[in-house]
């Protein structure tokens, strides 16, 4: 879905060791979701980089981000149910569900800086890492706290696969037997 | 990234898109393709429908928004160079870059709402990018439909470069590299 090549490493600054082992291994460059687990995996502490970088920067779709993060909260220690209801809701715009949250009391003052990251307020003088703000949340080491997001970033991109997500409706409603077979008298109206 | 007929359903399309989706798209179509295709079809309702759910429900990597808008806003008459140069900053994540334009004291009010409504995920202000164009309201959709297209196609499923220009001294970093090794 997306490739990563040596380029982008580059680019963003990646540090000369990463860049060598990068090379060595994946002479062609490799898929975002194989990189972020085989990185989790063999080279822990880089992951913080990549996953900050590829958030930050708006490389991925922010319903991407989204998903993954209320996977990763709704193991958190202290997050209450309603938070994690919100933040899935995928009949509200995920800007909309992060930008509620943030204006609501019921949240930590950890989840509101995350969240306040994740919508870029703090802008780009913050640079610690998501982790920072995730790793008290959830309870765990800051490297843990971060593995976990860039793991739930990999079951994320893999259900996207090659296809843009489907919205609140689900994509398998009815679908086969109805598709294709629209009544005549259907309403044309627009979107 | 494909389109499918399902992701319609599932996005609350319309039938009479959905029946002409399937007509021309039986196995689906790829992002950028159907962009363009809208953007030639004359339908603004469609394609500004297909734009806004694409940039409000956070579908396509915002990194490419910008960009988009640098294209759109290539023949617009008045817009000051330092703007595209803040749009261009791409050390600064894209939210902000809109963020600091959006506020910024000086830029035509027209743009500023342009630059606001993507910065809070409310989509395309068509209205203030056709009066930045000097073009009607369906012409400034099309435009930036048609630039959105053009830079998913140049990302090309990788993910896209940062701020420095990744073929500087390129040959001559690997050629190091590979000393070093």
């Amino acid at each position: 879905m997306f490739k990563v090549t040596i380029e982008f490493l580059r680019s963003w600054y990646a540090c000369d060791d990463p860049r060598r082992v990068f090379l060595a291994r994946y002479p062609d460059g490799v898929e975002l979701a194989d990189l972020l687990s085989d990185v989790c995996v063999d080279y822990p502490g880089e992951t913080m980089w990549l996953v900050d970088t590829i958030i930050r920067h708006g490389l991925l779709p922010l319903q991407v981000v989204v998903a993954a993060l209320t996977r990763v909260l709704a193991g958190g220690l202290d997050v209450p149910g309603s938070v994690i209801d919100r933040l899935a809701n995928r009949g509200v715009p995920p800007q909309v569900r992060l930008r509620r949250l943030r204006n609501n009391t019921e949240g930590s003052a950890l989840l509101l800086a995350l969240l306040d990251d994740l919508l870029d307020v703090g802008g780009v003088a913050e640079v610690n890492s998501l982790a920072f703000n995730l790793r008290p949340i959830l309870g765990l080491p800051l490297y843990e706290a971060n593995t976990k997001l860039a793991l739930a970033l990999v079951v994320e991109l893999r259900l996207l696969e090659d296809e843009l997500p489907s919205g609140p409706g689900g994509r398998d409603d009815s679908y086969g037997e109805n598709e294709g077979e629209y009544d005549e008298d259907e309403e044309e109206e627009l979107p | 990234m494909k389109v499918i007929i399902e992701f319609l359903r599932s996005w609350g399309a319309c039938p009479a898109a959905r029946r002409e989706f399937l007509e021309r798209y039986p196995d689906g179509v790829e992002l950028a393709d159907l962009l363009v295709a809208l953007a030639n079809s004359g339908n603004e309702a469609w394609t500004s429908w297909f734009l806004g759910l694409l940039l409000v429900e956070g579908l396509v990597p915002f990194v490419i928004v910008p960009d988009a808008l640098i294209k759109a806003l290539e023949d617009a008459p008045n817009v000051p160079p330092d703007v595209i140069a803040t749009l261009r900053l791409s050390g600064y994540s894209p939210v902000e870059r809109l963020r600091v334009l959006a506020e910024r004291d000086g830029v035509d009010p027209n743009l500023q709402s342009v630059f606001r409504d993507l910065w809070c995920g409310r989509g395309l202000n068509a209205y203030g990018l056709s009066e930045v164009l000097g073009v009607w309201e369906s012409t400034a959709t099309e435009r930036f439909a048609r630039a959105l297209a053009e830079e998913l196609l140049r990302l090309g499923g990788e993910l896209p470069f940062g701020p420095s220009d990744p073929d500087d001294d390129y040959e001559e970093d690997e050629e190091d590299e590979d000393d070093e090794e």
